[in-house]
């Protein structure tokens, strides 16, 4: 649905403000050299880790994703946390691993009330900024990363991309059917600096962000191969 | 876009008779170019990162007819509708309309200038909407019924005691007086805010970036707001300016390197969210009706202008850090939205010149805000654009414009300028006394030179001109 | 330079403000520029027109460039102890004529030969060292117009680092605005005066003895907002004053003196 006879007004002011110009040639797409600084999957990783922890992220390394749900009990317990998480998305249902983790409640409900901490996956990492990137799906209502005060992210150490142009050529795969409705970066919790400075966590969303990344592959469900190092 | 910029000198005097606002703009002085230069340093060479960020923003204005069909073209194909409007009036209206269709009466709102820009909120309640900014610093200036002071900050100008009497004036807590903690704030503006985000019918939101590629609307925050008001509601409208379209999703990322190092120092903002169209085929959430409203009110005029390069704009704030008036006077004596250098040059060009006339004027032309501007705006050559449209349509006052004319003729000749020079110098060094530093100084000028020796003191000028010193010394060399 | 070639000519562009309000600074200018074996001349002038220019009277500012090309040019080099002067002509005297007019290829020759005073002595001249000396501490202020336009900001700075006994303290943020800005200060002199406020707040910080500048617009900003407050302990000065020794003058009043 389009309003007809504005948007020929306007498309027709925009034509006529562009006619001096010279026919502009398509752009070129550009490289960026921010890799020399990652030679190697260690330190891309490490990289990853310490832009994550400038923003106030918390990370690990976790050798297997049988480590996974020890790992969310202990980091619930270090922090005084109820032993109880959201489950979101295909990262815990199914998942023989968690049933093991017996102290540990998972809960599969709305988010009302403030405080729960929800578990995700997520479709990548970003080193270049430390940011995470999620997506919703039929499984992953994704508002649950918002609307937790808590959000543990594991996150495949396969999946973490040196730079934003090598996660765009797999996400440009991977995304050939159509986009997500929704895709999140996310780097640290959420901030606000309007109530003074210095800047204070859990404004509107988590206050919290603790990322497990996971040394194996194919934890998360795509899997895939090694991205962003040696192309 | 209705402004008060016409009210320029008493809304500076408002401003610097403010001592709050003092501290907070001298904050921003000192602190933000800082951050900004950190980040800065350490990257391997920013001038390159803001030179593609310029070519994106330049070559997507050169194509910004296509990009938009293509831009509209695939939101309808991911189930979403695109909205145009050619000025505020419009857009308000097509916003309105899609609230009712929406029903119910609660609608949210994370940070849009535009909206801002043609006044969004206003028209909204009028129609009995019920309307609930949720970034914290434009809910703090919704409180207290104020106009933002900064593009990124609007609060600025609101100290945490006042953001703790807003509180308690129109939260509905029981207690005897206002919170004092930051903290304590938060968590209630979080509890507040929350209500309104779980039992909200409609989010509106502004957009960073339009992907024509794709269909797609980049949203940046760091409070995640954003995020909740476009999942929670039934219904997304994303109001934005036409300019903000970009050819591809690879684009954004060139703009996203720049524009939270320029903004805040950070490398990347907390929330950045790429959202394409309704809820999709299984999903349990999302809203199920995407809207765009894009809004002309005055772009597509700019283009093609001499003012062409000011639509490369991402609204990073840079310049408004690093500028001397912005800093001195704050975002409210400019009367407009749109403040600082960006808004200096913006203002005239969609509310007219001569209410606006101020804005272009009161600046030093130091060029800070074209050093830090990462996508190449010659700001300061567009501020003296507007300069020469405001003196051919003879808007500077009588008396500037006659001075100019009287020293563009004694400047003819030299001989003339000497004169005419000696003479001055000798009537304004009449009016010194020496001073305890063995030098002369004028403690009070007539009219124009009041203005300088209203807060300094002027040296006199030397008994004898350069000039005059040194055909001296050359007649007696050669004697 | 070698005695087979010829001594290369600087006409000397002294700008208003040294011309009416701080001859002395036009006389070191001289001396520095004939130290580094150049010839100098003053020619017959007047202003560069930047006020017209800023202000949106192009016309009048092409005129005044017109008479200013025209008395500069069959110079080598033009110098100018001033950022925001040099940058005038550098930066926008072309500009000012039509594309592939006469006019517009006379002002580019001259912008081609035109430098600010330190930058030509550094860059061009190759100067590295003065000889002069200054017991004190100096902290120096960055034009606007110079650092911005021209990028000058080393220059000075290694000049003044090789005058015995002068110590250097860097202010923060060295290249704030003081608040000048040409008309600026006297249509807007409540926000020029708030600048300048926190200019102060900067140089105060530094102990130091001396603001050191390049522009004598920002130094009579600066040195009359000082004056009023009654703070005379810190002299304001040009660098060329420094560079070429010749701050006793200064000091003395003698800007004053009939020759």
């Amino acid at each position: 649905m389009t309003n007809r006879s504005a948007r020929d007004e306007i498309m027709s002011s925009i034509r006529s403000g562009l006619e001096k110009f010279a026919k502009a040639p398509e752009p070129v797409q550009q490289a960026v050299a921010e890799r020399a600084k990652m030679p190697d999957r260690e330190s891309l990783i490490e990289t990853f880790r310490h832009f994550a922890a400038e923003e106030a992220a918390t990370s690990e390394r976790v050798d297997g994703s049988a480590d996974v749900p020890r790992a969310v009990v202990q980091y619930l317990l270090a922090n005084a946390l109820p032993l109880e998480v959201i489950a979101a998305g295909q990262i815990i249902s199914g998942r023989p691993d968690w049933n093991r983790a017996g102290e540990l409640d998972i809960v599969d409900r709305p988010i009302r009330a403030d405080g729960d901490t929800v578990v995700t996956g997520c479709f990548a990492g970003l080193a270049e900024s430390g940011a995470v990137v999620t997506i919703s799906s039929p499984d992953f209502p994704n508002e649950l990363q918002f609307l937790a005060a808590t959000h543990i992210v594991v996150v495949p150490a396969g999946r973490i991309f040196a730079d934003y142009e090598s996660f765009w050529q797999i996400a440009g795969q991977e995304f050939a059917t159509g986009m997500p409705r929704s895709m999140n970066w996310i780097v640290g919790p959420s901030r606000t600096a309007d109530l003074g400075v210095p800047s204070r966590l859990g404004a509107h969303g988590p206050s919290r962000l603790h990322l497990l990344i996971v040394n194996e592959p194919g934890v998360d469900e795509r899997g895939g191969d090694e991205p962003g190092v040696d192309e | 876009m209705r402004t008060t910029s016409r009210r320029f000198h008493t809304q500076v005097r408002e401003a610097l008779g403010n001592d709050t606002l003092r501290t907070s703009l001298d904050g921003v002085r000192r602190v933000m170019p800082q951050i900004r230069a950190a980040a800065v340093d350490q990257c391997d060479d920013f001038s390159a990162l803001c030179a593609r960020a310029e070519a994106v923003r330049r070559d997507a204005l050169l194509r910004l007819d296509q990009l938009l069909e293509k831009f509209e073209q695939k939101v309808i194909e991911s189930g979403g509708h695109v909205h145009w409007a050619r000025n505020g009036q419009e857009a308000t209206e097509i916003i309105a309309d899609l609230c009712a269709a929406a029903g119910g009466r609660r609608i949210i709102k994370s940070k849009s200038m535009v909206s801002e820009e043609i006044e969004l909120n206003p028209a909204l309640e009028t129609a009995g909407y019920d309307v609930t900014e949720t970034d914290l610093g434009e809910y703090i200036i919704q409180l207290r019924g104020e106009k933002p002071s900064h593009i990124l900050a609007p609060s600025l100008h609101v100290t945490l005691e006042e953001v703790g009497e807003a509180f308690h004036a129109h939260h509905d807590i029981e207690r005897d007086t206002p919170p004092t903690e930051a903290g304590e704030m938060l968590l209630e503006a979080r509890g507040v805010l929350r209500e309104k985000f779980l039992s909200a019918d409609v989010g509106i939101t502004g957009a960073n970036f339009l992907v024509a590629e794709t269909g797609g609307a980049v949203i940046v925050t760091n409070e995640g707001n954003a995020d909740l008001t476009m999942s929670l509601p039934d219904t997304h409208i994303v109001v934005t300016g036409i300019e903000k379209v970009v050819p591809s999703l690879a684009d954004t990322g060139t703009l996203l390197r720049v524009l939270a190092r320029s903004a805040i120092g950070e490398r990347l903002s907390n929330y950045t969210t790429f959202v394409h169209g309704p809820r999709q085929a299984g999903e349990i959430s999302g809203p199920r009706k995407f809207h765009v409203v894009l809004v002309d009110n005055g772009r597509s005029a700019l283009l093609g202008s001499e003012f062409h390069d000011m639509l490369r704009c991402i609204r990073c704030s840079a310049c408004l850090n690093h500028c001397p008036v912005y800093t001195a006077v704050g975002g409210h004596a400019y009367g407009s939205v749109y403040s600082g250098p960006m808004g200096a040059v913006l203002t005239p060009a969609f509310a007219g010149l001569p209410g606006t006339v101020h804005l272009p004027a009161a600046s030093t032309f130091c060029g800070h805000c074209e050093a830090v501007c990462p996508v190449g705006i010659p700001l300061v050559q567009l501020l003296r654009r507007w300069r020469e449209k405001s003196f051919s349509q003879s808007l500077p006052a009588a008396g500037e414009r006659f001075g100019l004319r009287v020293w563009r003729f004694v400047n003819r000749w030299p001989t003339v300028y000497r004169a005419v020079t000696t003479f001055g110098a000798m009537v304004i060094r009449s009016l010194s006394v020496p001073g305890s530093d063995r030098r002369r100084w004028i403690k009070r000028l007539p009219f124009p030179g009041g203005a300088w020796t209203q807060h300094r003191d002027m040296p006199a000028p030397a008994a004898n001109s350069f000039q005059t010193r040194w055909r001296q010394r050359r007649s007696g060399r050669e004697s | 330079m070698t005695d087979s070639e010829p001594v290369k000519t600087v006409a000397l562009f002294v700008t208003c403000l040294v011309d009416l309000y701080r001859p002395d600074v036009g006389f070191a200018a001289v001396r520095l520029l004939e130290q580094a074996g150049f010839d100098v001349s003053v020619p017959d002038q007047g202003c560069c027109g930047q006020s017209n220019f800023n202000s949106g009277d192009r016309d009048g500012a092409r005129q005044m460039a017109t008479g200013i090309i025209e008395r500069f040019s069959g110079y080598d080099y033009v110098v100018t102890p001033s950022g925001s002067c040099a940058a005038m002509i550098r930066r926008h005297y072309p500009a000012l004529f039509d594309e592939e007019s006469q006019g517009r290829e006379a002002a580019l020759a001259l912008a081609e030969k035109t430098w600010e005073l330190t930058s030509f002595l550094v860059d061009r001249a190759g100067l590295e060292t003065v000889e002069a000396t200054l017991d004190a501490s100096v902290t120096y202020h960055d034009a606007c117009s110079g650092f911005h336009e021209l990028g000058i900001r080393e220059q000075p700075r290694r000049l003044l680092s090789s005058v015995s006994g002068l110590e250097l303290q860097e202010m923060e943020q060295s290249d704030q605005c003081c608040g000048f800005g040409g008309l600026f200060c006297i249509k807007y002199p409540q926000i020029s005066n708030r600048i300048v406020e926190s200019k102060l707040d900067a140089i105060r910080a530094t102990g130091a003895d001396y603001v050191v500048a390049g522009d004598v617009g920002c130094m009579m900003q600066i040195e009359g907002k000082l004056h009023r407050l009654g703070e005379t302990q810190i002299r304001v000065v040009h660098v060329a004053e420094i560079l070429a020794d010749s701050l006793a003058d200064t000091l003395a009043g003698n800007s004053d003196a009939d020759d």
